[in-house]
């Protein structure tokens, strides 16, 4: 199936970059990121800090079967550099990652000049596997996320990781997994959803080719402005999403209806037995036998009552306005205002929640009221909260 | 009160002219403004004469004293029984029989975008871990073999092996592109940052790009720095201007010529950086001859005797600027008067003007100038018609206006390197020369038409013949 039309880009997700730090670490934090191995401080040639920094280094390239050789460069000023000295820094540090554990062949060392006037320091460059490209990378992720090329073979991963065309992502209970794929679109997966990741290509003029999986589950997708000729479908078993706007949900249900709500732009339905276009505002369903059903409107953004501000000892009751249609409404609790990570997700039957064990710290709320076949509509604006006990 | 329609004719004539001149000098003066407006001369009527001049008429480019080009050409191709691309480890052997030759620079027309086949590497490790997970690694000839495997390995490590070369040479300029919407598609660095931005304050550069693409990050972390391989080719298929700074996200990155000029005299890097702002970064570009630049071939550097005079005469000291050249691989290159030229060559010449500061400025100031005094020909020439008495006088004025004009935007570009528009303030000067022949001749069918009537009348009224006389 061919999809050739303009592409509109009216809404773009503000998401922060992917960052595995955590303060506590020998590094102060180890980043994986456009070939280079950031760490939270600058890397001194040697001495016990940048020692047990390497190690820590080491087993996070070892938990990282991609990569498939790592650079050490010492940079240092001339007059360390003088005889062989700088590249003896080099290899000594270089010896410390083989003494980890990394095979000493994919270890190299060099010494190249430092930049005039700034310290001497260490620096960490990697290369992954070359012959996949690199289709998206995790930029967030909340609960139990994995990703593998067989199911079997599944392995947790982190924000920063990179994903490659064929692998699955699978989300747990509660968990919540957010991509940027290389074109430029991102795509959540909620809870317990399993996404296979296709082809991604990228050509002249930008024209691209898109395809997803969605084995189960529901992804939300903000699609990328691409050229004339661009494809952006998300495949189930029933149906096709094929994007002609920008931002849409596609569910895969166990009965084997295929659910799609377009919140912007329009998206073709393709099923067995016909195809639609859903504009944004509508959702539509594709049957097990492959009819399509006609749009339907979807429903309006809950108006929040309460909290839309405020500190409180304990988790405060979260209420919102009714809206008419409504079977159940989704409340998503976040630590980020863009939903992207740490996001907890609670089914409320009336127009308020009592949320259990919300921890210290501020909190962001939404609701989306859902009808009563499942389609979920608009999500309301976004209040924040503090608890402080 | 009534007047004739002869009359008003009369009274209104003498200032229609003087419209219609007034609207041809606005034509070129209009025309002039829209040069200005879209980025500075030649504008799309010149573009023709502008490479006449600049390639016949400027004064070339001096012979490159230190400057070579080592190129992959055919022979280099043929010597080394090699494909292009050419392999890590060619290119290691390459950078480090450059290295022995202590040249001042290396800048590279080539782009390391992807990782060097790693699937023997992979094979090797898998064989050398089945050996000591077997135990036979224990064994004293198991040992000798795991460890002559590990140096093989690392041997054959071609990306390895490269960074190690880039970072023994310490001075290796590393090419980068920056991804425009009409090129074809390269992996886009993550993070978009290729070294360290350049501080061009206020100034957005002309070519603006969507991401930029690079070499593999351990061979930029081990190169000095890289630099932008793009050009700006006109709608015409010519390249008049090098990018000096390609704009991408709201940072500046420097192209390869400027990388180049910052490594190799960093005193003058703010001048440097200053130059290179020039027209929003991409000034129009003086043109060498076309043997401007010494080459030698990729063979002789790999195969000649590292000990050899004449290489170290070639190479010692200058900066070497290393691309393909062979039939088919480089990209065709069209500058003014010159056709097929190798990219690597302009990125040569970019350096060659930028360090001599012989850029040519043609917009912000140098174009509004140009409308300033393609106006002032005009309002020279509007004065001069109104006091000529004959249309001779009117038409050598405009001959003089039009010379006066062409030395002075001929000087301009040759001395001070300001590109002024040409041809507006001719279309002008030739409008109003029209306007004016027209006037002049319909003052002058005017003034033949009162003869004529004057003529006629003179007859009836002449004295007749005295009576008698011819008797």
């Amino acid at each position: 199936m061919k999809r050739a039309a303009p592409w509109m880009m009216v809404w773009v997700l503000q998401a922060t970059p992917a960052l595995a730090v955590d303060a506590g670490e020998p590094c102060g934090g180890v980043r994986f990121e456009s070939g280079r191995i950031e760490t939270g401080r600058p890397l001194a040639p040697k001495g016990p800090e940048t020692e047990a920094c390497l190690k820590h280094v080491a087993e996070a390239l070892k938990a990282r079967p991609a990569i498939r050789s790592v650079t050490l460069a010492a940079r240092l000023p001339d007059a360390e550099r003088l005889d062989g000295q700088g590249l003896a820094v080099a290899k000594a540090a270089a010896e410390v990652l083989v003494a980890a554990g990394v095979p000493r062949t994919r270890v190299s060392a060099v010494a190249p000049p430092a930049v005039p006037g700034e310290p001497g320091q260490l620096q960490l460059a990697y290369v992954e596997r070359p012959a996949q490209p690199v289709v998206a990378r995790l930029r967030a992720a909340s609960g139990d996320v994995s990703a593998g090329t067989v199911p079997a073979e599944l392995r947790p991963r982190t924000t920063g990781d990179a994903l490659y065309a064929g692998e699955l992502l699978l989300t747990g209970k509660g968990a919540r997994a957010e991509l940027a794929l290389a074109d430029g679109s991102t795509v959540r997966l909620m809870e317990d959803g399993m996404l296979r990741l296709g082809a991604l290509e990228l050509m002249a003029n930008l024209r691209r080719k898109v395809q997803l999986e969605l084995l189960r589950g529901t992804v939300e997708t903000v699609a990328a402005p691409g050229g004339e000729g661009s494809i952006f479908e998300v495949r189930t078993r029933g149906a096709v999403a094929g994007v002609r706007g920008t931002q849409f949900r596609v569910s895969a249900q166990e009965d084997g209806i295929s659910r799609l709500e377009t919140l912007e732009g329009r998206v073709g339905l393709i099923a067995k037995k016909g195809d639609l276009d859903v504009v944004g505002g509508y959702g539509s369903r594709a049957m097990p036998d492959g009819a399509t059903e006609p749009p339907r409107p979807l429903l309006v953004a809950p108006t929040m009552v309460d909290p839309r501000d405020g500190t409180f000892p304990v988790a405060p009751k979260l209420t919102w306005a009714a809206v008419s249609g409504a079977r159940r409404y989704r409340v998503e609790v976040a630590r980020t205002a863009d939903f992207g990570a740490g996001v907890r997700t609670y089914d409320a039957r009336g127009a308020e929640l009592e949320v259990p064990d919300l921890g210290e710290g501020k909190w962001f709320w939404r609701v989306l009221a859902v009808d009563a076949d499942g389609f979920i509509g608009f999500p309301s604006k976004i209040f924040a909260f503090d608890v402080r006990p | 009160m009534s007047t004739s329609p002869a009359e008003s004719a009369r009274r209104s004539s003498p200032r229609r002219p003087a419209v219609f001149r007034a609207l041809g000098a606005l034509v070129g003066v209009a025309l002039a403004g829209v040069t200005a407006a879209t980025g500075g001369a030649p504008g799309f009527l010149e573009r023709g004469l502008y490479d006449q001049a600049v390639s016949r008429w400027l004064p070339e480019v001096p012979r490159s004293a230190d400057m070579v080009l080592v190129e992959v050409d055919d022979r280099a191709l043929a010597t080394l029984g090699e494909r292009w691309p050419l392999s890590r480890a060619t290119w290691a052997r390459a950078f480090r029989a450059l290295a022995a030759q202590r040249p001042a620079a290396v800048a590279v027309d080539v782009i390391f975008d992807q990782p060097g086949p790693r699937e023997a590497l992979e094979l090797g490790e898998d064989v050398l871990e089945a050996l000591r997970t077997s135990g036979l690694a224990e064994q004293p000839a198991g040992a000798a073999l795991a460890a002559d495997l590990e140096a093989r390995l690392h041997a054959q490590d071609g990306d390895a092996r490269l960074a190690e070369a880039l970072a023994e040479s310490g001075g290796v300029i590393l090419g980068a592109a920056a991804l425009t919407e009409d090129m074809p598609v390269m992996p886009p660095l993550e993070d978009g940052a290729l070294d360290t931005p350049l501080p061009l304050p206020g100034t957005a550069p002309r070519l603006q790009a969507r991401a930029m693409a690079g070499s593999i990050a351990p061979l930029r972390m081990a190169a000095r720095s890289s630099g932008t391989l793009n050009m700006l080719v006109d709608g015409d298929g010519v390249i008049r201007r090098y990018p000096y700074a390609v704009g991408v996200g709201g940072r500046a990155w420097p192209s390869l010529a400027l990388a180049t000029a910052l490594h190799l005299m960093p005193e003058r890097a703010a001048s440097l950086r200053a130059l290179a702002a020039t027209d929003q970064g991409a000034p129009l570009m003086r043109l060498p001859a076309p043997d401007w630049l010494p080459r030698v071939s990729l063979a002789d550097v790999l195969h000649a005797d590292p000990a050899s005079v004449g290489l170290d005469l070639a190479l010692r000291g200058k900066t070497v600027f290393v691309g393909v050249t062979a039939m088919g691989l480089h990209g065709q290159s069209t500058l003014p008067g010159q056709v097929a030229v190798p990219g690597v060559e302009i990125h040569a010449f970019a350096l060659d003007n930028l360090r001599s500061e012989r850029l040519l400025r043609s917009s912000g100031l140098a174009a509004w100038g140009g409308v300033l005094e393609t106006a002032a020909v005009l309002l020279a020439f509007a004065v001069l018609c109104r006091r000529s008495r004959s249309l001779g006088a009117v038409l050598r004025a405009a001959v003089l206006l039009s010379l006066l004009h062409l030395a002075l935007v001929g000087w301009l570009a040759a001395d001070p390197g300001w590109v002024l528009p040409l041809v507006p303030a001719w279309v002008g000067l030739g409008l109003m020369l029209v306007v004016d022949s027209v006037a002049r001749g319909e003052e002058l069918g005017q003034q033949r038409s009162a003869l004529r009537r004057l003529f006629v009348r003179y007859p009836q009224g002449a004295p007749e013949t005295p009576p008698g006389s011819g008797q």
